[in-house]
């Protein structure tokens, strides 16, 4: 996988995301990623959006992050992107 | 009687040949007495020899009677006690069977007893004109209009359900459309609707952190209390007689300048405004409830590999706020504190290889 670029096939129509930053879980045993296709919401911020795979196998299916504390998890990364950087 | 004939007709013998010899021959006479008297010593063998059996079985029979006494005391014995047992028994019978008719007197008679009148009481028949009147109320009728007026009340219920239900597959379909994605080929992934489920869950990161609904829905507060103010302040002017021409977008720049002024400031500028306030946001929650984090089991992550533009565009951000973001680390529970500083010993080399590439 491309560590800067998502294609994703909707409905025929092909969708490029900018992969903002991916990163594993040992406890969880996924792997998570947050990507964007640079829409912003109504107050002007981009919106970047975030699912799980699992880390361990070839092929790789997206699933959706429902879990509260996963998404704190990789809110927490965010974070901690923004501290470093 | 037998043995007595049989005596005498020996005795006869004896006396005519001894009487005929007599006057015949003395040999003949003599060898007549030695036959009568072997006779009689055979006559005396038999007779003690009958005397020996009657009284063998004279003993017989006492020693039989004797037996028979015996067993008959026995079957006494045992008839006795056979007497006493069915006694006993019989006792037992009668007693337990006295027990329980005591106790199935006492049952029956309980309620009787405890009961303070023992009147029956026979409940009064409804009055014949009532039950009339029930039967003639047509029931059947007012429950008609009843569910009459239920069913138009829930029609525009049933309508509003409809249309949810029209709405609900396009957000279920995400948990179905979770598509295989070939890592390492870019080009061909395939489609997910994760994106789409994220986006109608609300679970989107906004870039400078903020991904709540309920923070727009503090803006769209905020916008409000904002008009407020200002119809407050257009009509604290129009009383004081001093009529100035003020803009609605000006008042609410200067008053809400993070809500409203988005779309006059220029993005990198509204990302600065959001991002501080996001910036502030863990250090809050930090003070406010240090002790649910500990308490807490709290993920830990490794292989961080962040995008060269974003963590650039980032830097920007950060390099605008005034915060110090040493100072959010030095603020947070130690315990937190430590799972940071164990993963940045990681992260730096891992975002700093990316960055070289």
């Amino acid at each position: 996988m491309n560590q800067d670029k998502l294609t994703i096939t909707i409905d025929g129509q092909e969708k490029i995301y900018d992969v903002y930053y991916s990163f594993t879980c040992p406890q969880t045993n996924k792997g998570y990623i947050a990507y964007s296709e640079h829409q912003k919401d109504n107050d002007g911020n981009e919106i970047i959006m975030v699912s799980s795979y699992d880390p361990n196998i070839s092929t790789m299916k997206l699933y959706p992050v429902t879990d509260p504390k996963e998404m704190e998890l990789v809110q927490e990364v965010f974070e901690k992107i923004k501290s470093i950087a | 009687m037998a043995i007595e004939e049989k005596k005498l007709n020996e005795e006869k013998k004896l006396k005519s040949p001894l009487a005929h010899e007599k006057n015949n021959d003395p040999l003949a006479e003599i060898n007549d007495k030695i036959d009568n008297l072997t006779s009689l010593i055979l006559v005396r063998q038999i007779e003690d020899h009958i005397n020996l059996m009657t009284t063998e079985l004279l003993d017989s029979n006492k020693l039989r009677d004797q037996k028979i006494e015996t067993l008959t005391e026995k079957i006494n014995n045992q008839n006795e006690l056979l007497q006493d047992i069915k006694d006993l028994l019989s006792r037992n019978l009668i007693q337990t069977a006295t027990k329980v008719e005591k106790q199935a007197l006492e049952e029956i008679s309980r309620p009787i007893l405890d009961e303070s009148d023992d009147e029956i009481k026979i409940a009064p028949l409804p009055d014949k004109e009532e039950v009339e009147e029930q039967i003639q109320t047509p029931v059947v009728e007012e429950n008609k209009e009843e569910v009459h007026e239920t069913l138009e009340e829930l029609e525009p219920v049933q309508e509003e359900v409809e249309e949810q239900q029209l709405v609900i597959p396009d957000t279920m379909d995400i948990n179905q459309g979770v598509k295989v994605i070939e890592r390492g080929q870019v080009d061909d992934l395939i489609l997910s609707n994760a994106t789409t489920y994220i986006k109608n869950k609300g679970d989107k990161l906004v870039i400078n952190g903020i991904n709540e609904e309920e923070e727009e829905e503090d803006k769209k507060s905020e916008l409000e209390e904002a008009e407020e103010k200002l119809e407050e302040q257009e009509q604290l002017d129009l009383s004081r007689g001093d009529i100035t021409e003020v803009t609605e977008e000006e008042t609410l720049t200067d008053e809400v300048p993070t809500v409203e002024g988005a779309q006059d400031i220029t993005p990198s500028e509204a990302q600065q405004v959001v991002a501080q306030e996001s910036i502030e946001q863990p250090n809050q929650a930090a003070e406010e409830v240090p002790q649910d984090i500990e308490n807490t089991t709290k993920y830990t992550y490794e292989n961080i590999k962040a995008n060269k533009t974003f963590v650039e565009r980032v830097k920007t951000i950060n390099s605008k706020l005034s915060s110090n973001n040493e100072a959010d680390l030095t603020s947070m529970p130690q315990n937190m504190k430590q799972s940071w500083d164990d993963n940045l010993i990681v992260m730096p080399e891992v975002l700093g290889e990316h960055l070289a590439r």
